[in-house]
């Protein structure tokens, strides 16, 4: 199978300030929220990232977006590096989350000609995948609806369909259905199944479970930053569920009974 | 990638034109806001100064003489010159103080027997400094008896008499553009500016920290469009929108101008050309950049709307204290070097155009300063969006 991403001893360390050092009990003013974070994902493959809140997933999805840089180390997206090709790989990745916005004020159609202008391609390009994405989720009837007066879950597949609009190689979600009711959350996790189903490599990060277990090939549970086990779901859990496995490598790294 | 720089500029310049509430704090309300203001201020004071012509000064005397009486009674002098008993007197002196009469001169009795007698007589004027009329008959009694003095004393020179030259004594050689102008110079470098960055203030921030707040800039981060062209094409859409808001502050000053000096719309183009307003709107441009740039900065670092206001006021200040630059300095300097400083150059630019005071070197300078200015802020913002530290603060 082709590498289609390549982590490489990523470490990122941010310093706290007093208030956030009380806050987390800690005496030290700097915290490695990624240490010496190493894997690698295959095309057409599912990578699960799974850790608690504050683990590292967030600041590793990060580094491998371009959105923030690495200490040291590196990642690979289809060859290009983070650190020294970051616009390359901008146009190859395609990064959901839900701390990143779409403008309220616009309606559908303007954001996703907007964002595919941005990403360099052509009118005709833009109005064809646009025709094709608002089809597939449904949302042609409000595509002259300004985002702000969109129900929630709408407002999610307008983001979905956004995130997509340049056909990336690779698409990343961090923690895509953190504080969405239920009917969005699957319509997120019925979107991951499509580009599944379609091929797509995608790195997803989560905290629950069974979407990890039900989505991906292989999982690598980060704890402290360090990514302390990478393996296929089935060797990483044997005979018991991926939550159970979890817990016992938690317990074992933090020697914190749960 | 180069229409990068225009597809954002496209979206901050939809996205303005289309929240009618921004649209309308940063391009329409600062010129209504000027032109409202000097309505106002015009009004109240015209109605403080303005000196009504047909009044008829009410001027009560104790022991008048006649030769003083007649010199008060010309028509042209418009009094009414009562003649009270000195036992009055004290009852008048009630009336001036309650503004009811204008004017109360006391002679005293013997006044006449006193001059010849070479004593020194002192007479009596009392006024109302509360009452405009007050002063005005003050003043024209005061120069009549001081005229009468110099015939008695038999007079060794005369200071500004009516001449051929200055047929009413009017011996000031200042046009009235000229003054016209000195007073203007004060008074509106200040609230230019503050209007200026009133309408850049209400754009700026709403467009970077609102964005940073909201989450939308990240959106744009992850694409492969460069950083500085994110920062350029905001600054540009803040900067084309602030400068319509410069424009709409120069339409309000105009027509509110005439209304704060007391005179038509037409007298104003007789003192100035279409080439100071061409100036005026030169340094409103490049001013506005300048504030463009500076809030920019403070709107990229601030992680709130509410936070880059706040930053904002200290700018406000000193957008102020440059605005009363002239009347600090007493004058508008002709030196360079003090066209060096942006926004300070802007006050004394505006105060030189309207004070007829335009200096070609020193208006390049202002223009040329504060354009340098807005590039070094647009480079700052452009690093700035490429810092982690600033944008995911």
């Amino acid at each position: 199978m082709k590498e289609i991403l390549d982590v490489r001893n990523m470490t990122k360390t941010f310093r706290l300030s007093k208030k956030q050092q009380q806050l987390s009990s800690s005496k030290s003013p700097v915290k490695i929220a990624a240490d010496n974070v190493s894997f690698k994902s295959y095309e057409g493959e599912v990578y699960g990232l799974l850790g608690p809140n504050g683990a590292g997933k967030t600041t590793t999805m990060r580094m491998i977006a371009t959105l923030i840089n690495p200490d040291s180390g590196d990642a690979t997206v289809d060859g290009f590096s983070a650190v020294k090709q970051p616009k390359e790989i901008r146009r190859r990745i395609g990064f959901l989350t839900n701390e990143l916005k779409l403008d309220q004020y616009f309606t559908p159609n303007y954001l996703i000609r907007f964002f595919g202008e941005l990403h360099g391609m052509s009118k005709d390009m833009i109005e064809k995948r646009r025709e094709e994405l608002f089809s597939t989720f449904g949302v042609d009837k409000f595509a002259e609806v300004k985002v702000g007066n969109l129900s929630q879950g709408m407002k999610q597949k307008i983001s979905l369909a956004v995130s997509i609009i340049h056909d990336p190689t690779i698409v990343i979600f961090d923690e895509p259905t953190n504080g969405l009711d239920v009917v969005t959350s699957k319509i997120v996790t019925d979107f991951l199944v499509d580009l599944k189903n379609q091929g797509k490599s995608i790195i997803l990060s989560s905290h629950i479970f069974s979407l990890l277990e039900g989505m991906c090939d292989r999982v690598g549970i980060i704890i402290n930053g360090k990514l302390v086990a990478n393996d296929t779901i089935g060797n990483l859990a044997g005979d018991c569920t991926l939550e159970s496995k979890f817990f016992q490598i938690y317990e074992e790294t933090t020697k914190e009974a749960v | 990638m180069k229409n990068n720089i225009m597809t954002i500029f496209k979206k901050e310049a939809s996205r303005i034109i289309h929240d009618q509430k921004l649209f309308f704090s940063a391009v329409i309300m600062p010129g209504l806001l000027i032109f409202v203001m000097y309505m106002l201020m015009g009004n109240f004071m015209g109605n403080m100064m303005a000196s009504d012509e047909d009044h008829v000064y009410q001027v009560h005397a104790v022991n008048m003489p006649t030769s003083v009486s007649m010199m008060l009674s010309i028509p042209e002098l418009n009094m009414e010159i009562t003649d009270v008993p000195a036992t009055d007197a004290e009852e008048a002196r009630q009336q001036v103080a309650d503004r009811d009469i204008d004017l109360l001169i006391v002679f005293p009795s013997d006044f006449d027997a006193a001059l010849a007698a070479d004593n020194v007589p002192n007479i009596e004027v009392w006024s109302n400094a509360a009452r405009i009329s007050s002063m005005e008959a003050r003043n024209m009694v005061t120069a009549i008896l001081d005229m009468y003095h110099q015939e008695l004393a038999g007079a060794v020179f005369t200071i500004n008499a009516p001449s051929a030259d200055a047929p009413y004594g009017h011996y000031d050689l200042a046009t009235d553009a000229d003054i016209f102008g000195m007073v203007l110079g004060f008074m509106i470098p200040m609230m230019f500016l503050i209007f200026i960055y009133t309408g850049c203030l209400a754009i700026a921030p709403e467009t970077i920290s609102g964005q940073k707040e909201r989450g939308t800039l990240g959106a744009l981060l992850v694409t492969p469009a460069k950083r500085s062209h994110m920062a350029i094409g905001k600054i540009l859409a803040i900067s084309v929108f602030a400068m319509l808001g410069a424009v709409g502050s120069m339409i309000g000053m105009a027509f509110g101008m005439p209304s704060l000096m007391g005179i038509e719309l037409g007298a104003l183009l007789e003192f100035y050309s279409l080439m100071d307003a061409a100036l005026l709107l030169l340094v409103a441009v490049s001013t506005t950049l300048v504030f463009v740039g500076l809030l920019s900065i403070l709107s990229a670092y601030a992680k709130s709307v509410k936070e880059a206001t706040a930053y904002a006021t200290p700018i406000m200040l000193i957008a102020t204290l440059c605005g009363l630059a002239s009347t600090i300095l007493g004058r508008v300097p002709a030196e360079s070097v003090f066209y060096l400083i942006p926004i300070f150059n802007s006050a004394l630019s505006i105060s030189s155009i309207v004070g007829f005071e335009v200096n070609a070197l020193n208006m390049a300078l202002t223009a040329g300063v504060n354009l340098v200015a807005t590039m070094i802020c647009a480079l700052v913002v452009a690093k700035m969006f490429s810092s982690e530290k600033i944008v995911f603060s």
